[in-house]
């Protein structure tokens, strides 16, 4: 019997290992094909680490691209994005869980309805508006649609709801207004979620590529990293395998670093994500 | 409780309370609502109206055309593939990101004694990452030249396939590096489902030597079956959504149409052939479908609720 799940164990840790290298391996291959010569990545075959180590791909990208005007781009879009949306998920969240209202039930519904409505089918309307506004081509034209997000009233009413009633209802009893309850007690409560949640935020937004695309396409100063990625890998195909390989890992290295810092809330929120009520 | 009864004593007339506490709801509320209905109430409501015009989204005419847009999807050969082509999708995102990572979970969460934190922050790390970038890396390690699996391919005696430019095997690339890219999120949310379950539950049919699989069916099943209807709908929904970058750096859906799907077609009819009628018809189709599977999963939930 125990020798029978023993060498089981060994199968499970098996398959695991497989996945592990199975999501490893193309981003070594982006990490270590970036400090590659392109005629030593043709000839590569399946080895990893570069023979000659070598920065050009770096020092080509930065030639050849304004990456650091790219990057701030890339972090003042995230930035407006995170703020607002954690700013109005907290306050919708709040007033779904705190506060007794008629159909409070049906605007949570409706809320959560729209994290299905798919962006092809907002694409064109959007653009329109945000054309009528005459925010085309500017880094507000890209972050404006995205100001409010279900997914975050979703996740901040689920941890809201972990904070006893009684701790809200007693302060207001003594007379606390709902916005210093929010901020004063409900919100030091809610600290991991937060983090977590606004990591999500920052990282979804820095990763995106069609909304930007369509908004900033027409003046290229005010791309993207993402943006700059893709046009950047089909402009120059076949000989930008190594260059596209450097931006690829530039644009990878945020994620990578806040995740390394908060790898433990982003996993608790998503974990608790498909547990409801 | 004599302190609290003084206090209601010097509180405002029950009518200004009363408006206040509504007012103090539309604060909180509006600012989402607002956000909401200029950018996703206000776009499906014109949507419906742009179905019913044949316009290019420039010209200052719009013709309405009634229901035509609709009556000409259904013998739309590029609309028709696009829907199989879906479907396709669909069948292979759910194996490589509902059906794959619910058994990993199990293994992650239930299965093994050792490791879990470890495997758990590597395998969820790419759902971080761009699409573009998981697009860019797979364009050059599927690149049918010189890539690495190519190389690998010829190890055995394989030549490399063209997948981008081949029809069938293209739809296999596309879902594959959408499912690299989305497979560690699905596992983190069905790994914290199965670890909920009460452990007494599976010690006692471990105890009456009950196998995994038999545990997994008997037990895992039917208390994670919530998760697994949301993670569902969600690889349906949102999985379609997220092919839609990689078919655009990779393939822009072709070639000749194999690898679009209804998602893509929208964008396609929108912005290629600038038909905004006849993307906004193809846009209320496809919200419709969706709407009807959360309503199907909203109704299921509550039945798997009251089961349980």
């Amino acid at each position: 019997m125990k020798t029978k799940t023993k060498s089981k164990q060994w199968l499970w840790h098996l398959i695991l290992l497989i996945l592990v290298l199975l999501v490893a391996y193309p981003l070594l291959y982006m990490l270590c094909s970036s400090f590659k010569s392109l005629k030593e990545i043709y000839n590569a075959g399946l080895s990893l680490l570069p023979r000659e180590f070598t920065t050009e791909n770096y020092d080509k990208v930065f030639s050849s691209l304004p990456i650091l005007r790219f990057l701030a781009n890339s972090l003042i879009i995230a930035l407006i994005v995170t703020v607002f949306k954690m700013a109005t998920s907290l306050l919708a969240s709040y007033a779904l869980v705190f506060m007794n209202f008629k159909h409070r039930d049906a605007m949570f519904y409706f809320f959560t309805m729209t994290m299905y409505v798919p962006f092809t089918v907002l694409m064109i309307p959007n653009y329109l508006t945000i054309n009528k506004l005459g925010l085309m081509s500017t880094l507000v034209g890209v972050a404006l649609p995205q100001l409010a997000d279900a997914m975050g009233i979703f996740r901040m009413r689920q941890a809201m709801r972990t904070i006893p009633k009684s701790l809200v209802e007693a302060a207001r009893v003594d007379r606390v207004g709902h916005m210093t309850a929010l901020v004063r007690i409900v919100i030091p409560m809610l600290r991991p979620a937060i983090i977590a949640q606004s990591m999500i935020f920052f990282i979804n937004s820095w990763n995106e590529y069609f909304w930007p695309m369509l908004i900033l396409r027409g003046d290229n100063t005010s791309y993207t990293l993402t943006l700059a990625l893709q046009t950047f890998m089909n402009s120059e195909s076949g000989s930008a395998w190594g260059t596209s390989m450097a931006l690829a890992t530039i644009t990878t290295l945020v994620p990578l670093v806040l995740y390394l810092f908060t790898q433990r809330y982003i996993i608790s929120t998503f974990m608790s994500s498909g547990i409801k009520e | 409780m004599p302190k609290q009864i003084k206090r209601e004593k010097g509180r405002p007339s029950p009518l200004a309370s009363k408006v206040k506490a509504k007012l103090y709801i539309a604060a909180f509320l509006l600012p989402s609502l607002i956000i909401f209905g200029v950018f996703m109430v206000y776009p499906v409501l014109q949507n419906v109206e742009l179905s019913f015009y044949s316009w290019n989204m420039v010209s200052p005419n719009k013709n309405f055309v009634g229901l035509k847009n609709y009556l000409n999807l259904l013998s739309d050969a590029e609309f028709l593939q696009a829907l199989g082509n879906t479907g396709v999708y669909v069948l292979l995102l759910l194996l490589m990101i509902f059906v794959l990572p619910y058994g990993v979970a199990y293994i992650l969460g239930q299965l093994i004694k050792k490791g879990t934190h470890f495997y758990r922050a590597v395998l969820f790390f790419p759902s971080l990452l761009s699409f573009v970038v998981a697009a860019v890396i797979f364009n050059w390690i599927l690149n049918p030249l010189s890539g690495p699996l190519a190389e690998l391919l010829s190890l055995v005696g394989i030549e490399s396939p063209y997948w981008f430019r081949t029809p069938g095997l293209v739809i296999f690339a596309l879902s594959f590096i959408t499912a690299w890219r989305s497979f560690g999120y699905n596992l983190i949310v069905f790994l914290g489902a199965i670890v909920e379950v009460p452990q007494e539950m599976i010690e006692a049919a471990r105890l009456e030597k009950a196998s995994d699989w038999t545990i997994f069916w008997q037990i895992i099943l039917p208390l994670t079956s919530p998760t697994a209807l949301f993670v569902f709908i969600m690889t349906i929904t949102f999985g379609l959504s997220y092919v839609f970058t990689p078919i655009n750096i990779l393939t822009q859906g072709g070639p000749t149409q194999a690898s679009t799907n209804i998602i893509y077609l929208i964008y396609q009819y929108g912005f290629d052939y600038f038909q905004t009628g006849r993307a906004a018809a193809t846009a209320i189709v496809t919200l419709v479908i969706f709407m009807v599977l959360v309503v199907i999963q909203k109704k299921l939930e509550k039945k798997v609720h009251y089961e349980n």
